[in-house]
């Protein structure tokens, strides 16, 4: 099979991902998500891609330990995180994004997510604790299930159940929305109103 | 790891999330997937193409882990 390449043109992704061999396709497969997760986790965009980048270095150096046919990008958060906290246990404190790093790398990509209440969102979810939010992202986002979250957080599925119930009710309250399962003492009309926002 | 899935929406039904149930869930997979569809920035790209090409130019692997 002929491939035809431009000797000056900076290869496409596309075209990278069909040559590379399993491994390289893997990992470049698994990077938008890996990056999503690690921004979510860090609160700070460029901070998220220096960890991306120790990851892809760290996953490249210990290709031998990644079992093919596994899970590559549950693979690729487990080493993430575990450099996310380990700096953070250096550091003392919480990396966060204290007033506006990340917003200002979002001012340069207003067509992706420049939107108010994604801004709102974003500041909600970096005052959930670091072991709520990835509980939250792995589940409501990542598209992991409870006992792979727990694998990747080395913690009991029912720990993970318990962070991500405590992320999204404190997330509810920071965005003001209102809970479904939490309008008072009158718990007949909850299933009413529920059915009125599905009809 | 028993599945090799990258992903999907069924844990998502496993919480029952659906935007008019869960707004909060809505959000966060709109934030999520905003971040995903950026792609991959030309860094990653091309700190791959150099550890590819390291690895093809013959030079040799470093021996002794040193992982520990």
């Amino acid at each position: 099979m002929q491939r035809k390449k431009a000797a000056n043109q900076k290869p496409m992704v596309k075209e990278m991902v069909e040559a590379a061999p399993a491994f390289k396709r893997d990992l470049l497969a698994a990077l938008p998500r890996l990056r999503a997760f690690a921004v979510s986790l860090c609160g700070n965009a460029t901070l998220a891609d220096d960890f991306v980048q120790d990851t892809v270095l760290k996953a490249w150096s210990h290709q031998d330990q990644f079992e093919p046919g596994t899970n590559m990008i549950a693979w690729m958060i487990t080493i993430l995180r575990n450099q996310f906290y380990s700096k953070m246990r250096k550091a003392g404190r919480e990396i966060q994004d204290s007033e506006g790093v990340f917003t200002e790398s979002m001012a340069t990509h207003p067509a992706q997510y420049g939107r108010m209440d994604m801004i709102d969102f974003k500041r909600a979810l970096d005052q959930l604790a670091a072991d709520q939010r990835e509980a939250i992202v792995l589940i409501g986002a990542s598209g992991f299930s409870y006992e792979e979250a727990a694998e990747i957080c080395g913690c009991a599925v029912g720990t993970i159940k318990s962070r991500v119930n405590r992320a999204r009710a404190k997330l509810q309250e920071l965005l003001g929305i209102a809970d479904s399962n939490d309008y008072g003492p009158d718990e007949v009309s909850a299933p009413l109103v529920k059915r009125a926002f599905v009809a | 790891m028993k599945s090799n899935k990258q992903g999907g929406s069924q844990p998502l039904k496993q919480m029952g999330l659906n935007s008019h149930s869960d707004p909060v869930g809505a959000k966060l997979r709109d934030f999520f997937s905003a971040i995903e569809n950026e792609g991959i920035p030309d860094r990653f790209l091309d700190l791959l193409e150099k550890l590819d090409a390291a690895e093809k130019g013959g030079k040799p692997k470093t021996d002794g882990e040193g992982n520990g």
